[in-house]
């Protein structure tokens, strides 16, 4: 960590040579050729990595790899059915969504019959929707459009915005490459956010888009399953002690001084003998109250400690995620603010952790679902106190605000230094850029990409991309502007009756060319650069011993690059050496633009000319040069951290491990939600006034079923049976069809009866017999999932019910009040 | 006289200046430092209208994560500074959705609130004018809107007194009963001072006079020499100076006439 440090704020130290002197004109030969042939050739490096993956380079190294294979093979089978029981969930929750919104419009006593007419032409034609599929595979496999958008929409757009791209688009939070594409798009948004920031201080302070990302974003499964294991136990040890006082405003205990001296005058305000009402430094100063708070400074201070131990020691609990946007935070701020002292890039990056995403779980720990209700009095304030030491050992505390707090500063100074580490420490997790590249080509491969979205999500989206195209892209052939130019003008939005669930499945049109990143997102051009050639400098060092020459520290950008161009030996690693000698001409090039650009003015002579160009190539030099300097030492702390390939192997195998057993937890959570859904649904039943099938058994949904939980209440609220004519059923449009002889459609009759509300068992009887003919017992939801899934016909073997009528009917004959 | 307390809670986005601005008012100093709230608590003891109030002011945090913990705070304050800052656009639109939600769970759209527009020193980097926020402000029905400066303290303490004064108001409006444990009525001159100085009984003066409408932002960057130039123009404003503890008011002794 140290070094790291030293290295970055300390060029001196590390005098890297640049990687090439005049680049501009070095490369000229074959630089051509390489920019045509950068697809196939990042292709084609894949294609080598994969293979050196199975080649037996040693035994041990081998059966590492083959435990790698079949941890993933694990993680796939667990993942998918995870995926299911989600699915189950998500059906669960739209199933208890379509009884509230029914129940609501009910009361508003609306027709909730939905017609035939109402949904014709509401949804896209086939055709339509092979372009949206188009447009959603874009706007999921190229982040920089939603990106981009971050930073163009108000704070009202955003937040059905982020719901669609996070738990839509990005949606299947334990699938590495969906996870790998939103982090990549959070690093597009971040790098914009730094450079539009043009003080450090105000840095990710305000509300903003990324404030709201960073919210959403921790709010997700994984986020939601570590707070848990990191602070449960605390909040819960805090919260079981409901009586316990522990609060140390000196004006807050002498309020509680007073009182108690009031009550044992027995209310005589004038017996008291302490005024009422005091300054802090009068409160503060009061033995009575200083002896009350020692203690209970201490105690707090101990509380704290414990929180902070178990946060520390949860560090490799964090999901990646998380960790990695610390990591981006830190390189972002040391690539923009070279100057930063390093106690505020880690108070930049406790500005994420633990403000915006540890202190909130801890002061409102019932909203994260950590307890079941919101702490009482004296816990919560317990909790707050917590909180306020924790940001205050996170932000170089100013003790201006209120000066009680200052009987921490002791323990803030002697836990400032682990704090730090801490925050460094979550940083230290490797860049995925490798294996997002690897994973955009099997996405092309893969045929069964889709999104479960509505309607709704889908014209939303059309319609923001139609307001933004030109800042999105200019080029008008570019794929974006292609689909959205063949798909017309955006539709408005559906009213909510019409707005279905799709699976909407993915696929590119344009399957051969995997477009740039670099050249699409101008915002954060440098920056992905950067990333590239971090990776492929990665890459080329992993790939030779680390006793190499080129492996020597500090490292040497330039005789990487120039060994690795002229390696005869191995091709793929010619391949990463030209690579990356483009890239840093690119960069390069970038430089220059920015320089050129500032420099620019309207009348010049051509001397003056002369002298700008001199001047803004000279400057350019120095700022490549600079960045060289910071590349390196990224790169050297990525290496640290990667360690040799067989030491990577080890430690993917581990982290696999621990990602199986997050997955398996996962599972019990789900099955866990999924039985909680069920008893939820059953309550929502009951309070939603009409019925509903166990059509769910017939049609083997996968779910739990938890139907008779309501059997205790059945008694009680049991409505009929009535008995129906066919004549009275037909009257009200229930009937569709009769599939009996006419001269016995007079001899059937239907006896309904609701056993509990929203739960309808409905009989067809044959005048003379006894027997039933036919019995269904039908549930409110059920009904509703009939209609959203536009199935309108109920097929009863001797009649067929419409279910729109079928449902009005039932409503309007079991209202319940 | 008896001292009445008035729980006060300060509520707007993160960064517009929630402590500094009452920091200064409670303590008379202006935080320059970034750090971030979480909840904290002040207590200052004024005079307003010739009566001592005693101000517990809660300072909430901006920082949306937060927000889970505004109901409470909305539950327990009699009235509410909702502050964004003049040099960001959307700290002012929050505030829209936060009224409201303070609305709604007073159950009233006559909360005690003021509007107040932090940073107006900060000329230059400034997005949201003067009247576009006072247009909100009498959207939401109340004049009160003051711009400040917690840096310079440029009306910082009118902000309270008038929140005070809406919550007194409120209270003996509702119920007469309060009244005694007011020992003080109002008198004629103190409840004249509510109108002309635009607390919602005469909206057409307060437009004239408009808190903060007649002062040049440049101003507040040298407030003696604004308080000497404002001064004649606005002498007719029944500010309570005199109101105000002097002891605390080193720095910013004579500030409140700019009005």
């Amino acid at each position: 960590m140290a070094t790291a440090a030293q290295h970055a704020s300390s060029p001196v130290h590390s005098p890297v040579p640049s990687v090439a002197s005049r680049p501009t004109s070095r490369y000229g030969s074959g630089q051509t050729q390489h920019r045509s042939s950068r697809h196939s050739a990042a292709a084609y490096s894949i294609s080598l990595t994969a293979s050196v993956d199975d080649s037996d380079i040693d035994d041990d190294l081998a059966r590492a790899q083959a435990r790698l294979r079949e941890l993933k093979a694990k993680i796939s089978a667990q993942s998918k059915e995870n995926f299911l029981l989600e699915r189950d969930v998500r059906n669960l929750d739209s199933r208890i969504a379509l009884l509230i919104e029914n129940k609501l419009a009910s009361e508003e006593s609306e027709p909730i019959g939905i017609t035939n007419e109402a949904r014709e032409g509401s949804l896209p034609d086939r055709r339509k929707l092979d372009f949206y599929s188009n447009l959603f595979f874009i706007l999921q496999t190229e982040p920089q459009y939603i990106a981009t958008l971050c930073t163009l929409l108000s704070m009202s757009e955003m937040d059905s915005f982020l719901q669609t791209v996070m738990f839509t688009i990005y949606g299947n939070q334990y699938e590495q490459r969906e996870e790998n594409l939103l982090l990549s798009m959070f690093q597009s948004v971040l790098a914009y956010q730094f450079e539009s920031t043009t003080e450090f201080s105000s840095l990710l302070r305000a509300n903003t888009p990324v404030s709201r990302l960073m919210t959403t974003y921790t709010r997700r499964g994984p986020g939601q399953s570590y707070l848990k294991s990191a602070l449960a136990d605390q909040i819960n040890y805090v919260n079981d002690h409901a009586d316990v006082n522990l609060e140390i405003n000196p004006l807050k205990i002498y309020d509680e001084v007073f009182q108690d001296a009031l009550q044992a005058a027995h209310g005589d305000l004038s017996a008291v003998g302490i005024p009422r009402v005091v300054s802090s430094e009068v409160a503060a100063a009061n033995e009575r109250v200083r002896e009350i708070m020692r203690p209970r400074v201490e105690l707090v201070q101990k509380i704290t400690g414990s929180f902070f131990a178990k946060i520390t020691s949860s560090l490799h609990l964090v999901p990646y995620g998380i960790r990695w946007i610390c990591k981006q935070i830190r390189a972002l701020t040391r690539r923009r603010y070279p100057a930063t002292e390093e106690s505020a890039v880690c108070s930049l990056i406790g500005a994420f952790f633990f403000l915006r995403f540890i202190n909130p779980a801890i002061v409102s720990p019932h909203s994260y679902m950590l307890v079941e209700r919101q702490p009482g009095e004296r816990p919560r304030r317990t909790l707050i106190l917590v909180a306020k030491i924790l940001q205050a050992l996170a932000n170089d505390p100013a003790y201006a605000k209120e000066p009680y707090m200052l009987s921490f500063a002791g323990f803030v100074d002697d836990n400032k230094a682990q704090m730090n580490k801490f925050l460094n420490d979550l940083c230290e997790v490797p860049d995925f850029h490798e294996s997002l590249e690897f994973d955009s080509y099997v996405a092309l491969s893969k045929t069964n990409l889709e999104l479960s979205i509505t309607i709704n999500e889908i014209l939303s989206m059309h319609q923001l991309l139609e307001k933004h195209s030109h800042a999105l892209s200019s080029d008008k052939r570019s794929r974006l502007n292609v689909i959205l130019r063949d798909l017309g003008q955006a539709p408005p939005v559906l009213p909510r009756k019409d707005n279905i669930t799709i699976a909407l499945p993915l696929f590119s049109r344009f399957q051969s060319e995997i477009e740039e990143q670099g050249q699409k997102l101008d915002i954060t051009a440098i920056d992905l650069l950067l990333t590239e050639a971090k990776s492929v400098v990665v890459q080329i060092l992993r790939s030779v011993p680390d006793s190499h020459a080129i492996a020597h520290r500090p490292l040497d950008l330039k005789l990487i690059a120039q060994f690795a161009a002229s390696d005869p030996s191995d091709q793929s690693i010619g391949l990463k050496g030209l690579r990356l000698l483009s890239l840093s001409e690119d960069l390069f090039i970038h430089y220059e633009t920015i320089i050129r650009e500032e420099a620019r003015s309207p009348k010049t002579s051509q001397d003056e000319e002369d002298q700008i160009d001199y001047e803004v190539r000279a400057r350019s030099w120095q700022l490549f040069e600079d960045m060289i300097v910071t590349l390196s030492s990224e790169i050297e702390d990525e290496l640290a951290q990667l360690g040799s390939l067989r030491e990577k192997v080890a430690s993917d195998i581990s982290s696999l491990e621990s990602v199986l057993a997050t997955i398996s937890e996962h599972n019990v959570y789900l099955k866990g939600q999924l039985a909680s859904y069920n008893s939820y649904l059953t309550n929502v039943r009951l309070q939603s006034g009409a019925q509903k099938s166990t059509l769910a058994d017939r049609r083997g949904g996968g779910l739990l079923d938890l139907h008779g939980k309501s059997s205790k209440t059945q008694k009680s609220q049991l409505l009929g049976p009535y008995k129906f004519t066919t004549q009275a059923m037909q009257k009200e449009g229930v009937i569709a069809v009769y599939n009996v002889p006419e001269q016995r459609v007079r001899n059937l009759y239907f006896m309904v009866h609701s056993s509990m509300p929203g739960s309808f068992t409905i009989g067809l009887h044959y005048k003379g017999k006894s027997s039933t003919l036919i019995e269904l017992n039908l549930k409110l939801d059920d009904l509703l999932e009939m209609l959203r899934s536009e199935i309108h016909l109920l097929d009863l073997e001797y009649v067929k019910i419409y279910v729109p009528k079928m449902l009005e009917f039932l409503q309007k004959q079991f209202k319940r009040r | 006289m008896a001292t009445r307390e008035y729980n006060i809670v300060v509520l707007g986005a993160g960064g517009v200046g929630k402590s500094a601005l009452t920091v200064q008012f409670s303590q008379g100093v202006f935080l320059d430092s970034y750090d971030p709230t979480i909840e904290d608590s002040y207590r200052r003891q004024i005079d307003v209208d010739g009566r001592s109030c005693m101000l517990e002011i809660l300072d909430t945090a901006g920082v949306e994560q937060f927000t889970a913990m505004r109901e409470l705070y909305i539950k327990s304050g009699q009235g509410f500074l909702l502050v964004y800052s003049v040099t960001d656009r959307a700290s002012l639109q929050e505030l829209i959705k936060l009224r409201d939600q303070v609305c709604r769970i007073k159950d009233s759209k006559n909360v005690p609130i003021v509007l107040v527009g932090n940073k107006a020193d900060l000329a230059h980097a400034r997005t949201v004018s003067f009247q576009e926020a006072k247009t909100l402000a009498q959207n939401w029905g109340t004049s009160s809107f003051y711009e400040t400066s917690a840096r310079t303290a440029a009306h910082v303490d009118d902000v309270f007194a008038d929140i005070v004064r809406q919550i007194q108001r409120r209270e003996s409006a509702s119920s007469s009963s309060t009244a005694a444990t007011f020992p003080v009525p109002p008198t004629p001159s103190s409840s004249s001072s509510y109108s002309s100085n635009g607390h919602g009984r005469n909206p057409s003066a307060s437009e004239k006079h408009g808190h903060g409408h007649s002062y040049s932002i440049s101003a507040l960057s040298d407030k003696r020499s604004s308080g000497k130039r404002n001064s004649g123009r606005n002498s007719d404003l029944p500010v309570s100076k005199g109101g105000f503890e002097p002891k605390k008011k080193k720095k910013t002794g004579g500030l409140c006439v700019i009005l």
